[in-house]
């Protein structure tokens, strides 16, 4: 196999004890700030080697910034990075050797597609006939073969992030940092080249870091979510626990839809309109007491026929069809006549057709709930205007 | 495939190991900003300083505060000039700005055919110095002019020539600035306009105008500040009229009264520093009309309205050709106007001066250093500010420094140089009367243009190139040579282009430090002048002119070959 990542990551597969006490990357209180505003506060987090990391939160939450501090583009005011023990914190972005992806390629306009990719390798004082045989392995990788000779103006976009990506990979980066690298393409690109990087990222055992805004493409490529609001970490997580177990109300709504009720807690139990329920265990904690936040995501509850046993007897105010789905927005007087919004497949639709203005019955999945305090109410609105 | 893992093993062995050595890239980046603004300082703000500290000091160098101000405030001679600069300047804008912005108008905003033509015919005057459409005016309005009898008795020589040739000398600016302005324009407005069936005249006062208005602002400070400053115009047409300009000289050369000579640059000063203030001002209040999504107006072609601009441009070009045709047959002619047989004469410049025909090698050669030293600070220093301002104090201070000499008019800064390199004090007075204080004059005098055009030009280039090519471990200054120097080409000729257009052209900046073997080609045209060889003058003038269009057309052709050869990978920088 090609290895063209200088990580540790053989380190840790080989279970090598000294290797599994310091993490590949640790970052400890980085604090940044431009002028009076806060970007970063704070920020502690560990990398594994071989891990695919991804920064996900609105713009202006400070992910930018904190991968540039890691790539070493910009200074941090406080705190520490270290790399398997070493103290990074102060080298030049150089000495890091970390490879970064941009989201506008940075390809150099007046260099060819072979000029760009070996242009960090002519100074490494390798053979020629070293890097020609590194060059045509990386074109093989990224699927350019016959397009050496030409400039990235005559590519489309997709292609300019390969020819990006083998540029950014070819001094076997000890770590690669993906800043939005795939915001500038189109849908379809988009797609594709997720699974084209995440592939590649395998395969060569290479340590990641990719900052982006768009959940979808975070949750289907990170092994961990690093959801970020504010220059704060709001949660550290695999992509099923950011987007099951949200610590956050912020996380619950930038990640996903969620339907959003106000309810009470006591006693363990949670009440939302007239029902009353054991509170989910994951959410039992001290804070959430008295007035809360209680949210179910839209594809959990199930539509079933009106007067159903173990279903609430509810309205269909709306039904939107989304392709691959139905969105139906029902009212339900059990719930102190709340709006939710129930999603059901193209199946649920033929097995039980809706239609606006009948009754239905409803089943809420009642461990499902994610339960906030009532005072973090506001950071609904932040998490929805993106 | 499988071998790269061992070839790469030695190297992943010391990798995961750091060196943590000297930044050089930050040392050098450090060094080459503090070097710029030292020499950014020799050249621009210690002149300045000493100007300033000069106008506060009497004869023996005792600190007097406002006195000088204050002797020259009651100075009636001395103040009608103030009055008379300023009303000459406002009537040159009040008569060359509506004739720049119609006939940019025209450029840009009808079907004319030949607009490239009569485009070049409005930027022509931009070649010459200004002591050119002067001396033309005199050999057309003056004693023996040949159309003396338009002026109906009035003397040519007075406010009446200043403007005139004012008018001639600032057209360029005007026709610059309003042109640029007029050619970008949403044509989604014009459409809206037409679809609700507004007249053409409402259109023109609701859209039109408003969206140029600060282009208009511009123009109007441009000229108003240039004609208050020019020295060449009034010195050579103003006869006994006083302008602060030749005020200043008078007062250095003619009573070497430094002090009140330092006064009146000081004075020369606020116009050019309101200017720059208003500017600011009107800058912020800017929104651009224009957003990512606009669509370029085009204009459409209208049989009659294309004829009438055709006419009206037609007829405006006829004063400029007609006084450069004019300074181009005088010099060909052996003695206006009593014997005008053909003769090359005038060219035989030792003739008249003992400088001859080495003022112009002297201009040539003053240029072409101006040109390569300009080029490269300006360059170096905008990259250096463009790309690594952040968080440099070293680099702040250079923009700063470097935005100064737009407030500054050239015989001011001129006048600083004598004040500050003549101090026997200062170890750096071995320039005095070498070329190398001309040349350092010359592109303190003209280097903010230059520098905005390189942060301009840099501005287009990804600011992530500096990032990513640290990441991949390459110093800053092999990205500079491989990538950025590169792309900027066009730029870099048209700053080089720049910075030799005007050091031929300029008079007012190096009137003071010339000496005799450094004396250069607008100077001998002044002294011409002053002794009566008007033909030679004009002939010295012409050799100037013809010096600044080779060198202009040059830049065309060299950029257009340049954009030529490497179309294959330009052709995304425009989109970008």
């Amino acid at each position: 196999m090609l290895d063209t990542s200088r990580s540790a990551a053989h380190l840790t597969h080989n279970g090598n004890g000294a290797a599994s006490a310091a993490p590949f990357l640790r970052i400890t209180g980085i604090d940044k700030h431009f002028g009076s505003f806060r970007a970063l506060s704070n920020v502690t987090l560990d990398v594994q080697a071989g891990e695919f990391i991804c920064f996900l939160g609105p713009s202006g939450c400070g992910k930018s910034t904190l991968l540039r501090i890691i790539a070493g583009l910009e200074r941090q005011n406080a705190g520490m990075i270290h790399s398997l023990d070493q103290d990074i914190s102060d080298l030049p972005p150089a000495q890091r050797q970390f490879g970064i992806l941009f989201q506008s390629y940075a390809l150099f306009p007046n260099l060819n597609v072979r000029e760009n990719i070996v242009y960090g390798l002519r100074n490494r004082r390798m053979r020629s006939a070293e890097i020609d045989s590194r060059l045509n392995e990386l074109i093989e990788l990224i699927d350019l073969k016959g397009s050496e000779g030409k400039y990235p103006a005559q590519l489309s976009g997709g292609q300019q992030q390969r020819v990006a990506l083998a540029r950014a990979i070819a001094p076997s980066p000890r770590l690669l940092l993906l800043d939005e690298p795939l915001s500038a393409l189109d849908a379809k690109v988009r797609v594709h080249l997720r699974q084209q990087i995440r592939d590649l990222q395998r395969r060569l055992g290479l340590t990641a870091i990719m900052v982006t805004h768009d959940q979808e493409e975070a949750l289907s490529m990170a092994d961990r979510v690093v959801a970020m609001r504010d220059g704060e970490v709001e949660q550290i997580g695999t992509p099923t626990e950011v987007y099951h177990t949200p610590r956050s109300l912020f996380v619950a709504g930038f990640v996903g839809k969620m339907n959003i009720l106000p309810g009470r807690v006591g006693g363990g139990r949670l009440s939302i309109g007239s029902l009353s329920f054991a509170m989910p265990a994951f959410y039992d904690t001290p804070e959430n007491q008295g007035e809360v936040i209680a949210c179910l995501r839209p594809e959990q509850m199930r539509l079933k026929a009106a007067g159903a046993a173990d279903a609430l007897p509810a309205r269909v105010m709306q039904l939107e069809f989304l392709g691959s789905f139905w969105r139906a927005t029902l009212v339900v007087p059990a719930l102190g006549d709340a709006e939710i919004s129930v999603d059901l497949t193209s199946r649920d639709m033929a097995d039980m057709p809706v239609a606006i203005g009948e009754s239905v019955g409803v089943a809420l999945p009642e461990d499902r709930f994610a339960v906030f305090p009532a005072s973090q109410s506001g950071q609904v609105r932040e998490s929805v205007r993106q | 495939m499988t071998d790269l893992a061992t070839r790469h093993g030695a190297a992943a062995d010391h990798g995961t190991s750091f060196r943590p050595g000297i930044d050089w890239e930050h040392v050098v980046r450090l060094l080459v900003g503090a070097l710029m603004l030292a020499v950014a300082l020799v050249i621009i703000v210690l002149p300045l300083y000493a100007l300033l500290s000069q106008s506060f000091e009497d004869h023996e160098g005792n600190f007097v505060g406002l006195a000088n101000f204050i002797s020259y405030a009651q100075d009636p001679i001395l103040r009608l000039s103030v009055f008379n600069s300023l009303w000459v300047a406002v009537l040159t804008v009040a008569i060359v700005v509506p004739l720049g912005f119609f006939f940019s108008y025209a450029l840009t905003r009808s079907c004319m055919p030949l607009k490239g033509l009569f485009k070049g015919i409005a930027l022509l005057p931009i070649l010459a110095p200004s002591l050119l459409p002067a001396i033309a005016l005199i050999y057309i309005f003056g004693n023996q002019g040949y159309l003396k009898w338009l002026m109906f008795g009035h003397s040519i020589y007075g406010p009446v020539g200043i403007i005139m040739a004012q008018v001639f000398h600032c057209l360029p600016f005007v026709v610059l600035i309003m042109t640029t302005a007029l050619a970008t324009a949403d044509a989604r407005l014009y459409e809206a306009a037409e679809t609700l069936n507004t007249s053409r005249w409402r259109v023109f006062w609701t859209i039109t105008f408003p969206s140029v208005r600060y282009g208009l602002i511009n123009a109007s400070l441009v000229v108003f500040t240039t004609a208050i400053v020019d020295f060449g115009i009034a010195k050579v047409i103003g006869g006994k009229f006083n302008m602060l300009a030749i005020d200043v000289y008078r007062q250095i050369i003619g009573q070497a009264n430094f002090q009140m000579g330092a006064v009146i640059g000081v004075i020369l000063l606020f116009p050019a520093v309101l200017t720059f203030i208003v500017e600011r001002v009107t800058y912020k209040h800017q929104t651009s009309q224009l957003t990512a999504r606009a669509v370029m107006l085009q204009p459409k072609p209208s049989r009659g309205f294309d004829r009438l601009m055709l006419l009206a441009v037609a007829v405006l070009a006829v004063p400029i050709l007609g006084i450069i045709g004019t300074a181009i047959f005088a010099s060909f002619v052996t003695l206006w106007p009593y014997n005008l047989s053909f003769s090359l004469a005038n060219f035989n410049f030792g003739a008249f001066d003992p400088g001859g025909w080495l003022s112009y090698w002297n201009s040539v050669e003053m240029a072409a250093w101006t040109a390569l030293f300009g080029t490269i600070m300006a360059f170096c220093g905008g990259y250096l500010t463009e790309k690594h301002r952040r968080g440099s104090r070293v680099l702040l201070g250079y923009h700063i420094v470097a935005m100064v000499p737009l407030a500054v008019p050239g015989i001011v800064l001129g006048l600083g140089y004598i004040f500050f390199f003549n101090m026997p004090s200062n170890p750096l007075n071995v320039v005095y009367g070498t070329m190398t204080i001309m040349v350092m004059c010359t592109i303190g005098h003209y280097y903010t243009v230059p520098h905005l055009m390189a942060l301009t030009a840099l501005k287009q280039i990804d600011s992530e190139f500096e990032a990513a090519s640290q990441a991949l471990g390459v110093s800053f200054w092999t990205t500079l040579r491989r990538v950025t120097v590169p792309i900027s080409i066009p730029a870099i000729i048209d700053i080089a282009t720049f910075f030799f257009v005007n050091a031929m052209t300029t008079v007012a900046g190096v009137i003071f430090i010339y000496g005799s073997t450094t004396k250069v080609a607008s100077i001998a045209v002044v002294a011409l002048n002053d002794t009566g060889d008007e033909g030679a003058a004009c002939a010295m003038a012409m050799m100037i002119l013809y010096t600044s269009a080779g060198v202009k057309l040059l830049q065309v052709i060299a950029t257009r070959l340049l954009l030529h050869r490497q179309q294959q990978w330009r052709s995304s920088l425009r989109e970008a």
